[in-house]
């Protein structure tokens, strides 16, 4: 128990020794108690200003009368009032001239497309080419409409959303529900192949194009070429939802097909709808360039 | 015979593990939970046999010698874990570049990986690290012998069963999902269990001092386990869905259970992975640069404002939640002031190099604490930085926190661990020094780089993100999609992935080390710590 | 100070002491009060608990360990709001245990996922997420899908829930596996059984497209559809949500 001097530093060591390791009788710098001091004093404000200490069933407000959500609410009206200022000709104008209006274009592009990438490109793609399930929308195929107001009401209301005033479309299950045989499946399938200018099974083709009369022009129209405005696809042209190839045929005819497009209202604004819908159409006149 | 209360105790310790064993082993109601069931039965068994011989063995006579038995193993544990840790942390990291390495099975994805990683580092290779190095210094600080002839021995088993379990149940499917509480309830249990022998073990040997005063080494390794203990009682109470199942819930819901799992998680990092180095830093630094603690003072004043503050900091994880304003508000300003003991820590060790500089430049062990230090200090910086609202408002839930956790986790962390081995090995090998002192600056360098790339990549991926996450063009719109800030990270991924396996080469190179030290030649001589036993009496 | 700190030194279970006592103060003054203020859970109409298909998805959502990667918590910032919607309320979580507020978003926030997307889209990300998404770093779950759900511990789960305040019901807790298939099932004629018991937000259909099975991925997908749908945010006025 030696209080020793050390030549280093100038401090004496504290007498005690653990094993070798001695510590100096250093006084706190103070610098040390300055900080603590500071610090202490600047929470003791923020406190003050603050929601802070809890009692047991309520806690202190703080004088500022700060609370994250009520900022975050006033700040959310302020961003809107801007977007409001911005967005304006949106709202005024119908959408068939706006999406006719290249100033229009220039000025909501941008915006839109970021609007897109975070809702709509998970199914329809980063470029709207779609993949398999999800309708490429760049192309002229349309199942419903390719009006822009049309498809504001789409993107409003959704495909088999379960939104009340969805737009809805099936394609049934002939096969799984027995409604026509299996050799018919295989005519009509072998129909399908022919008009979309695939090789098929001749033979059977002529029987399928009855049973496609028979079954399927109420919806996808006389020979297959759709145009409806239900919901059905053309089956003649190169855009197909879920594939061309036999299988994938055969499939929809068995199991029936019900493809769901959400419908956005609630989630996105009004606002916002009709911008994606401008977006759609440019972007669908571009594709078809 | 020698059936001390001690032993007594210890068998029904372990028979409880083995019978929690049989339990899962026969009508476990998972794969996964069986296979735990072995590991128990397996591991139990071990202790069992060795409990047996230990009571054949009769009363031991008074051993006049410290007992380094458990902290060599505990080292080579450390290791091993750590190299399995770095491994599996690389793995994720370039999983994060290139996702096809997922392999998409349920067993290889981020997911379930990613706490294999943490579990590893944090609980076997740095719980591993802790229990050898609290053992050593503990006994040579108090001048005793550990205290135990069973107990040290069960806990360590223990301990390391805890961490397999662990690590093990992830891939298998089994978690709470609980950040650092991933174990699910019967290992929860286990480490209650380890615990408790680790406490009574730890104290009974600080009893037995033949000094007056507990060293601040000792100070901060007993708040690592008392803490410890109450954040993980606390933390995991849960309520399993059969005595048998791999499953529980926990018993605390939404913002109540968010707030006591940060209040646990920030601690984990407080008491796991800050005192109980510092704990290291106080034993290891003056006795490699041979030169007395700065600051007697200081580490009074540190130690108690650590203790105190870092309780409260948790919600600075919950900054802009659900978590009510007040607590937010409160974990931010007590983060702030816990800057000043941190930083009081900080200088502690830096100034205690006064006069030893040039052990820096020629001891890479002195090296790797200094550095070790330095980290400490920026992360503590940044991390009461981060605790400001605002500043978290951009950094939460971004890689900047990565970014700082590892700034910490591989700056501080793993080099004052490193520094601490390679000085410890050869005192407890009785080895004339390092195997190679070529390799040690190797390791050295290397991770220095790697955790320097790793920190860099992450800070800027972690502020790019979140710029592009809040950026809007002058009208109010957002500038930049999700997914821009995923293609954004890429290369910043690559960076980490690359640092990372800097790092993990450099850990590599330096079990290498290790290995060829311990199976190289003993001294003829006496320890280089030679540490005088007190001998009873005295 | 410095004597009586001397003391302390010299006595290990005072030390001990010490440390619990001035160690346990923050945990104290920050958590027990959650419990005792009211307002720190709102009072909002709609919250329920899980069906039992949604709680099996979210024990596979924990399982997973999705939280690594995704956060479920819209933090009341203009950024998170605009991009994910209504800020997160405590009452939102109010039945999760434990909660999966996250701390990383690698992938997107999904407090809200539920109804963004169609059941066929989630199958088809879950299964492989980067044939679906361009540039996605998400992992594959195909193995989900192949995975028919266990019922029989449904009855233990809600039991353990219900232990730890889930206000299940005992004919909740008994029927438990045949609600599981009756939500899982779009042509269940008894379906009113299920909206009685859970309320009409609850998601009548088959979710996976494998009308014969109750797979995994059925239920993860049931899970995520429901996120953030059971409280209608519109009708909130925020003077009510100050705290
Ligand atoms: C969950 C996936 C999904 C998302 C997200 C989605 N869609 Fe769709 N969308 C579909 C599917 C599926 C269809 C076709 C429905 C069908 O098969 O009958 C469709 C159809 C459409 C159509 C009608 C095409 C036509 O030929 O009439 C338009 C337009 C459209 N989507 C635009 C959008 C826009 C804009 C967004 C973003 C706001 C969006 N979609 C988001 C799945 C999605
Ligand atoms: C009740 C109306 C209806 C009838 C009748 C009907 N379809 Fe359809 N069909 C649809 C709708 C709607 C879709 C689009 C479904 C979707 O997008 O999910 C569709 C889709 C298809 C597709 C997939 C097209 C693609 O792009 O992948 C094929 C093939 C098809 N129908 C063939 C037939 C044949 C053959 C028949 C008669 C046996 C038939 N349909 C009868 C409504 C009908
Ligand atoms: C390695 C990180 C990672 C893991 C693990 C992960 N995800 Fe993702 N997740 C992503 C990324 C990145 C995206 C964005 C790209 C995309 O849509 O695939 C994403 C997107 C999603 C989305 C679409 C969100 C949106 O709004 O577009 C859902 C839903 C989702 N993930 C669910 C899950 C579920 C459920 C799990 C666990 C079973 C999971 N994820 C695991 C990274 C991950
Ligand atoms: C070779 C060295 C290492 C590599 C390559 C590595 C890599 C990683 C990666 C890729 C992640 C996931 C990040 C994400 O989710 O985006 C991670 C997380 C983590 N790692 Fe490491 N790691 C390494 C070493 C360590 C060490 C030594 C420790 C601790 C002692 C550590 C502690 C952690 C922790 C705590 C997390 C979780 C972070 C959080 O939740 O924010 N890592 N690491
Ligand atoms: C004064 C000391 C420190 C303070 C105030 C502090 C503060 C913080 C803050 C604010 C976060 C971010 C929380 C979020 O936004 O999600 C964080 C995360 C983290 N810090 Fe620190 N930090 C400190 C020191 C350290 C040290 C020394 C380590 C050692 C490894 C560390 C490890 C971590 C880890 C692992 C996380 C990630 C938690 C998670 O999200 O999984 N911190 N810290
Ligand atoms: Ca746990
Ligand atoms: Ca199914
Ligand atoms: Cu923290």
């Amino acid at each position: 128990m030696e209080v020793e001097y050390d030549p280093v530093t100038g401090r004496h060591t504290t007498g005690h020794e653990w094993n070798g390791i001695k510590e100096l009788d250093t006084p706190i710098p103070a610098i040390v108690k300055w900080c603590y001091g500071l610090t202490i004093l600047f929470s003791i404000i923020w406190w003050i200003l603050y929601p802070s200490w809890p009692y047991v069933s309520d806690f202190m407000r703080g004088i500022a009368g700060y609370s994250s959500r009520h900022v975050v609410t006033t700040q959310l009206q302020d961003a809107t009032a801007q977007r409001a200022v911005f967005d304006s000709d949106l709202l005024k104008g119908s959408l068939v001239t706006l999406a006719a209006d290249p100033d229009a274009r220039k000025k909501y592009e941008a915006s839109a497309k970021i609007l897109y990438r975070d809702n709509c490109a998970a199914c329809h793609g980063r470029d709207l080419r779609g993949q398999n399930g999800f309708p490429n929308l760049t192309d002229p195929h349309w199942l419903w409409s390719g009006d822009v107001e049309d498809i504001a009401t789409t993107l409003r209301v959704g495909i088999n959303s379960g939104h009340d005033d969805e737009r809805s479309a099936e394609m049934p299950a002939f096969g799984r529900d027995d409604v026509i045989e299996k050799a018919d499946i295989d005519a009509v399938i072998a129909y399908v192949l022919f008009i979309s200018g695939q090789n098929h099974d001749a033979t059977l083709r002529t029987k399928g194009e009855a049973v496609f009369a028979e079954n399927c022009a109420s919806c996808h129209g006389e020979k297959g070429v759709g145009g409806l405005g239900a919901g059905a696809p053309s089956l003649v042209d190169q855009a197909w939802i879920y594939g061309k190839s036999r299988a994938m045929i055969h499939q929809a005819i068995w199991q029936g097909r019900k493809g769901v497009m959400p419908g956005w209202t609630g989630r996105l604004t009004e606002t916002e709808i009709r911008k994606l819908a401008l977006y759609v159409t440019w972007q669908n006149d571009a594709g078809n360039k | 015979m020698n059936l001390s209360l001690e032993n007594i105790v210890g068998f029904f310790g372990t028979l409880l593990v083995a019978f929690a064993g049989v339990v899962f082993v026969t009508s476990g109601d998972s794969n996964g939970i069986v296979t735990h069931g072995w590991m128990m039965l397996l591991v139990a068994g071990f202790g069992v046999k060795f409990l047996l011989e230990s009571i054949q063995d009769g009363e031991p006579e008074a051993v006049l010698e410290y007992d380094d038995r458990i902290v060599r193993l505990g080292i080579l544990f450390c290791f091993a874990w750590g190299i399995v840790g770095f491994f599996v942390g690389d793995w994720l990291a370039w999983q994060l570049a290139y996702p096809a390495l997922n392999g998409d099975m349920p067993w290889t994805n981020f997911g379930r990986l990613r706490p294999v990683h943490t579990t590893a580092v944090i609980f076997g290779f740095g719980g591993n690290a802790l229990i050898a190095t609290s053992f050593y210094v503990v006994q040579r600080t108090c001048r005793a012998r550990l205290v135990g002839h069973t107990l040290p021995w069960l806990v360590f088993g223990g301990y390391n069963l805890f961490v397999l379990l662990a690590a093990t149940g992830y891939p298998l499917g089994i978690t709470q999902s609980r950040e650092y509480a991933e174990p699910e309830w019967y290992a929860d249990l286990l480490l209650t269990l380890v615990w408790v022998g680790y406490f009574v073990t730890f104290m009974r040997t600080l009893a037995r001092r033949a000094e007056p005063h507990i060293y601040v080494a000792n100070w901060y390794y007993l708040s690592f386990i008392v803490v410890i203990a109450m954040l993980h009682i606390v933390n995991n109470l849960a309520i399993p869905l059969s005595w048998s199942g791999d499953k529980s819930y926990a018993l605390f819901a939404g913002v109540q259970d968010a707030m006591t799992q940060w209040w646990y998680g920030h601690n984990a990092v407080g008491f796991f992975l800050t005192t109980g180095f510092l704990g290291m830093l106080y034993y290891f630094l003056p006795k490699a640069i041979n030169r007395p603690i700065y600051s007697y003072r200081m580490s009074i004043v540190s130690f108690w404002g650590i203790t105190f503050l870092y309780l409260w900091a948790g919600s600075h994880h919950l900054h802009y939640t659900a978590l009510p304003d007040w607590v937010q508000m409160l974990g931010m300003t007590m983060s702030i002031i816990l800057l000043v003991p941190s930083w009081a820590s900080v200088f502690n060790g830096i100034l205690t190099l006064n006069g030893a500089w040039d052990k820096v430049r020629t001891d890479p062990a002195v090296r790797f604490m200094m550095v070790a230090i330095l980290f400490y200090g920026l992360s503590t910086f940044e991390g009461s930085f981060m605790a400001i609202r605002p500043v978290n408002a951009l950094s939460h839930y971004t890689d900047w926190t990565v970014g700082h956790v590892h700034a910490g986790a591989l700056g501080w962390i793993a080099f004052i661990t490193f520094g601490a081995m390679y000085k410890l090995v050869p005192w407890v090998w009785n080895r004339e020094g390092i195997y190679s002192l070529r390799l040690e600056a190797w390791h050295f360098w290397l991770a220095l780089s790697g955790a320097l790339i790793y920190v860099g990549a992450m800070w800027n991926s972690g502020i790019t993100q979140s710029l592009m996450w809040q950026t809007y063009d002058g009208d109010g719109n957002f500038l930049y999609s999700f997914m821009d800030t995923v293609d954004a990270m890429h290369g910043y991924y690559v960076a980490r992935a690359i640092g990372g396996l800097l790092y993990f080469i450099g850990a590599c190179i330096g079990a290498y080390n290790i290995y060829m030290t311990v199976s190289g030649p003993a001294m003829q001589t006496a320890s280089v710590d030679p540490a005088p036993l007190a001998v009873p009496g005295e | 100070m410095l004597e009586k700190h001397q003391k302390l030194e010299r006595n290990s279970l005072a030390f001990t002491v010490m440390i619990l006592i001035v160690a346990s103060i923050g945990g104290l003054v920050e958590i027990a009060p959650l419990f005792t203020i009211e307002n720190t859970v709102e009072k909002v109409e709609g919250m329920r608990p899980y069906t039992p298909l949604e709680q099996v998805g979210r024990d596979i959502y924990i399982r997973e360990g999705c939280y690594a990667c995704h956060s479920q918590m819209i933090r009341t910032l203009r950024s998170d709001v605009e991009r994910y919607g209504h800020f997160s309320l405590a009452a939102e979580s109010m039945y999760d245990h434990p909660f999966q507020w996250g701390s990383k978003r690698t992938g997107p926030d999904l407090a809200r996922i539920g109804g963004k997307y169609s059941d066929a889209w989630h199958v088809a990300h879950l299964k492989a997420p980067r044939e679906v998404v361009e540039g996605s770093v998400m992992p594959g779950y195909a193995f989900l899908a192949e995975t028919t759900v266990d019922t029989q511990k449904l009855p233990y789960v809600l039991r353990a829930l219900s232990r730890v305040g889930v206000p299940y019901t005992e004919t909740q807790i008994k029927d438990a596996a045949r609600d599981l298939a009756r939500q899982a099932d779009a042509e269940a004629e008894d379906e009113d059984v299920l909206t009685e018991r859970y309320g009409d937000k609850v998601n009548i259909r088959d979710f996976d497209g494998d009308p014969k099975r109750v797979t995994e991925m059925d239920a993860l997908v049931a899970y995520l559809q429901v996120l953030g749908t059971l409280v209608d945010t519109k009708t909130l006025k925020s003077g009510d949500l100050v705290r």
